[in-house]
């Protein structure tokens, strides 16, 4: 069955093909929310709260744009939410999923991981979500702009200077030459 | 017209996330270009340690869409209640209304004339509401 075939019958009240949508998203949607907040508890706060809301309104969902950009979305209206009510989550990097190679290689990846996320979150959040939403989930300008209902320049001139302060907090740590 | 250096790294910057329109694609290989597409490919290569990057989330997506089920249950119910109550209300006032308007002898017959024609319209539309609901 399609998204759209899936959509139609979750729309109708049918739970196991809604299951089946967020299942298929959830991979996805958890990426962008780790991403965004650098914190375990809070990205499982973020992720099941968009999933309520989407399963909540599910019915006002029109197929205009993909599922995974409206709970994208809602992702970000939601985290937007959680920062106006509260001070900027810290980063964590406890949690980190072992790589392969062991514990020299754990530590070289949370280091790594420590410093790149670091410069993520000292990024607003909303310079942040375009930097994010362009890098690591490859939406359009376009896309991007309908996401964040913002016009496209903002969301190109919000990247351009995702970019260069990202090099020159790079360059200022020595990670880059 | 002759671009200016910062028209020329929002282009490069462009082109790097495949955003640059076909006709702009001709940047030229100046020292200043090239030194920038390197450096977004070395910050790109250092990003890239946070493209797998995983928690383990403990989330139930079942237990989230029987949570989402409850919430609608308890708004219908809030709604049924409350418009319940309004109606009931909005019948008494009308019922005093007319009391005070016609007198109360008149009211009584009024009443006594729904009483008896109400079950002949509550049955039948309770009947329709029931299938309704059955075929959802």
């Amino acid at each position: 069955m399609g998204e759209f075939d899936l959509l139609e019958e979750a729309q109708k009240g049918n739970k196991s093909a809604l299951n089946t949508l967020l299942t298929e998203n959830y991979n996805f949607l958890k990426g962008y929310i780790i991403k965004m907040t650098g914190n375990p508890h809070l990205s499982q706060d973020i992720l099941q709260e968009t999933m309520l809301k989407a399963v909540l309104n599910i019915n006002k969902f029109t197929p205009h744009a993909k599922f995974s950009t409206w709970l994208i979305k809602i992702a970000t209206n939601t985290y937007k939410d959680f920062l106006r009510k509260n001070k900027p989550s810290e980063l964590i990097e406890e949690t980190l999923e072992s790589p392969e190679g062991g514990p020299e290689n754990l530590t070289i990846a949370k280091v790594a991981y420590k410093e790149i996320m670091g410069i993520l979150l000292s990024l607003p959040y909303e310079k942040r979500a375009v930097f994010i939403l362009k890098h690591y989930q490859g939406y359009k300008y376009e896309e991007i702009s309908e996401i964040l209902n913002c016009p496209i320049g903002t969301v190109r001139s919000r990247l351009h200077y995702c970019i260069k302060y990202i090099i020159s907090e790079m360059e200022r740590k020595g990670m880059i030459e | 017209m002759k671009k200016s250096n910062l028209d020329i790294e929002a282009s490069i910057i462009d082109s790097y996330y495949n955003e640059l329109p076909e006709k702009d694609t001709n940047l030229g290989f100046s020292n200043d270009s090239i030194n920038l597409y390197d450096k977004l490919n070395a910050v790109s290569e250092k990003l890239d340690c946070l493209s797998d990057i995983d928690f383990d989330l403990d989330i139930n997506i079942l237990s989230i869409i029987q949570n989402a089920e409850n919430i609608k249950t308890k708004k219908k119910n809030k709604f049924e209640t409350l418009s319940f109550v309004l109606t009931a209300l909005l019948i008494l006032s009308l019922f005093s209304f007319l009391g005070m308007l016609l007198g109360f002898k008149v009211l009584i017959y009024i009443l006594a004339f729904i009483s008896t024609l109400m079950p002949f319209v509550l049955i039948p539309l309770a009947q329709i509401y029931k299938n309704k609901e059955g075929l959802q």
